[in-house]
């Protein structure tokens, strides 16, 4: 059942990437089949998406997001082979510009009439715009009289028609003006208010004209009295150089397919630029089939290659095709089975910024009467059970501004941060919190130490917080050392895992969500910088 | 730490004594095995407040690579970890954490001493049976 009423459009929430649903993936990963998942730290955040979700469409009933619930979870990978072809179209043009004398003229002939040999193509830039460039070419230059002026350097000017002197503009060349005193009437108004005869122009009504001193003519101001004016076509040189340049156009031509497991009914044009380049490649005409192969996963070959064919047989025939640029795109695209008040219906969920599009009706807001009738029932209900499901509007306007992440629903990280005084910024996996060392009298803090909160789930499926830094390289003959020091560090251990297939020493301290009070974390945490600082500056390890 | 104390004896099956200013716990972990772990009130560095710090052995360290694996596992899932303790010859793999004092509860505590006491003497019995760690 839909609404009578038009929908309002709905205010989408900016959301940063969660990447607990959209971990890094690598052009293999595009190759999975459908899987459906119970890991308890997916189901949570994806809840939280669809309670944000929900609070910013108005066309929803007003208890949707903390009545909503999760029922089911499955996810593919959305791929995409995308191409642009960038094409290049030249033309020469012979242009003509002033000639100083003594300066050089290259007459040498071109080695081609092929404008595309001649000059070798620039770096591709993928203009995703059409581009227009012009550049000089060398060679085939010569010098000629200008045309304009026949070798001159000069032309009568047209004002005065090379007189020098033009007609007066106050006189119009009659050398008399209206008087100003009596204007033109011979007569005016005396002091003793009869009519007077006018003694300036001796009632004739004009004088002679000062402006051209009763000549009809003045200067041409054109030409200031010369007759000639300096020819613009040679800058006043009388010869002209001919030269060439190149007109280039450049235009980017784009085409691009998907490919999905299970054929979802997935937005996949809004979802495109919302994916994560997975492997890009430059590749020139000549070589295009043989990089394909290297850059898209076996299955997404042949729908590389079509989409190659039909970006390259856009080119026209004065289009010369420069390179192409193969992305194989990927993302994670979730099918969230919900529930409200015992109806099912079903979103998609994908793209870096976990956009949520409705895959079935949603659930039409319901009337003012109903409304009442659940607010009374969630009431009681609250205060029978003490219960508070969904989200608070605190999370959701935290979720909304960038300050808190979207599995942090007690807003708790952002309150340690305000109760330690530090910078706290959201990251895709949890925060980075810069922890700065309490001062004590006449003493310097040292440098603020930046703690990486991973919200994690554990094997029980808890939610957990796990801080860590990374101390450095990990050598096998400092590995005794290393494990001994945790007996020294009250909070945390020190632990090796591989980073880019280094060995590296990392602190971490894992703690259930539930646990902490900002108070409790906060202490937590500033035991570990107070840690990282030891190990810093004493350097046990090195 | 004493209150804590009083109110774990009250517990089914978990005995506790005092040695010097260490507290030594005592729990069932299952097959009728018990595992012992020490908790001692440590100062929090960088802090004003106090730590729980709980520490039970787990196996002696004979092989280079119980270390490596013991760094290796302290990255992964759990709030536990490893330390090796030197001061015994043979050096030993114990199993530790740290619980926040301020505002602890005896079941987060409990909780704590559970994963720390089982985690050991699970290690114990591998060890004891030939298997590796």
């Amino acid at each position: 059942m839909t609404s009578a009423k038009a929908a309002p459009p709905p205010v989408p929430v900016p959301m940063a990437r969660i990447l607990a649903l959209q971990p890094k993936l690598r052009p293999t990963d595009l190759e999975d089949a459908v899987v459906s998942t119970e890991d308890p730290l997916l189901l949570e955040t994806v809840c939280n998406l669809v309670r944000i979700w929900a609070t910013a469409r108005k066309d929803l009933p007003a208890d949707f997001s903390e009545r909503v619930q999760v029922k089911a979870l499955s996810r593919q990978p959305l791929s995409f082979a995308s191409i642009d072809m960038e094409t290049v179209e030249r033309d020469a043009m012979q242009v003509n510009e002033p000639f100083p004398p003594g300066s050089g003229v290259d007459a040498s002939p071109w080695p081609t009439s092929d404008l595309f040999m001649l000059r070798p193509l620039s770096p591709p830039t993928f203009p995703p715009a059409p581009q227009r460039t012009r550049v000089d070419l060398p060679g085939r230059q010569s010098v000629g009289v200008c045309t304009s002026c026949q070798g001159a350097g000069a032309e009568n000017c047209v004002t005065c028609a090379a007189s020098g002197r033009q007609i007066c503009g106050s006189c119009s060349g009659t050398r008399q003006v209206t008087c100003p005193q009596c204007g033109g009437g011979g007569t005016h108004i005396g002091v003793s208010g009869r009519y007077i005869q006018c003694r300036r122009c001796n009632t004739r009504g004009t004088i002679q004209c000062q402006n051209c001193r009763a000549t009809g003519q003045v200067t041409c101001q054109v030409c200031a009295g010369r007759g000639t004016l300096q020819c613009e076509v040679c800058s006043g040189h009388g010869n002209l150089k001919s030269r060439w340049v190149l007109n280039v156009n450049t235009e980017t031509a784009h085409e691009h397919e998907f490919s999905l497991a299970d054929p979802w009914p997935a937005p996949t044009e809004q979802l495109l630029s919302d994916t994560e380049v997975l492997s890009e490649v430059i590749v020139r005409p000549a070589d295009g089939d043989a990089t394909i192969s290297a850059v898209a996963p076996a299955s997404l070959r042949s729908m590389a290659r079509r989409v190659l064919e039909k970006v390259s047989s856009s080119a026209s025939g004065e289009q010369r095709i420069a390179a192409y640029r193969v992305q194989i795109r990927g993302t994670y695209l979730y099918d969230v089975r919900l529930e409200y008040s015992g109806r099912p219906f079903t979103v998609l969920i994908g793209g870096l910024r976990s956009q949520v599009f409705p895959k079935s009706a949603l659930p039409a807001k319901s009337g003012a009467l109903q409304t009442l009738g659940r607010f009374f029932q969630k009431g009681l209900r609250a205060l029978a059970t003490d219960e508070r499901p969904g989200v608070g509007s605190d999370f959701v306007k935290a979720v909304s501004v960038g300050s808190a992440h979207l599995t942090d629903t007690n807003c708790l990280l952002p309150a340690v941060a305000a109760y330690l005084r530090c910078p706290c910024s959201v990251t895709g996996e949890g925060y980075v919190l810069q922890v700065v060392e309490e001062a004590s009298k006449g003493s310097i803090p040292g440098p603020a130490i930046p703690i990486s909160i991973k919200l994690d789930s554990e094997v029980a499926g808890k939610l957990t917080l796990c801080a860590s830094v990374i101390i450095g390289d990990a050598h096998r003959d400092q590995f005794p050392l290393a494990l001994s020091l945790n007996s020294k560090l009250m909070v945390g251990r020190l632990a090796v895992t591989e980073i880019d297939g280094v060995e590296t020493y990392i602190y971490v301290d894992r703690r259930p969500y539930d646990f902490a009070s900002a108070g409790r974390y906060a202490a937590v945490l500033q035991g570990m910088a107070a840690a990282v600082r030891w190990l810093s500056s004493s350097k046990p390890l090195n | 730490m004493e209150e804590l104390g009083q109110s774990l004896r009250s517990c089914n099956g978990i005995a506790v004594r005092y040695q010097a200013a260490d507290m030594i716990v005592e729990l069932p972990t299952g097959g009728g095995r018990r595992h012992a772990v020490k908790v001692q009130s440590r100062r929090l560095p960088g802090t004003n407040g106090h730590v729980l710090w709980l520490q039970s052995r787990a196996a002696l360290v004979s092989q280079p690579k119980i270390v490596r694996k013991a760094l290796r596992e302290n990255g992964g899932l759990s709030e536990i970890g490893f330390a090796l303790d030197v001061t015994v010859e043979p050096p030993s793999l114990d199993v530790v954490c740290g619980v926040i004092a301020q505002g602890v509860t005896v079941e987060e505590l409990l909780d704590a001493l559970q994963k720390v006491s089982w985690a050991a003497s699970a290690i114990d019995a591998r060890v004891a049976a030939g298997d590796h760690f």
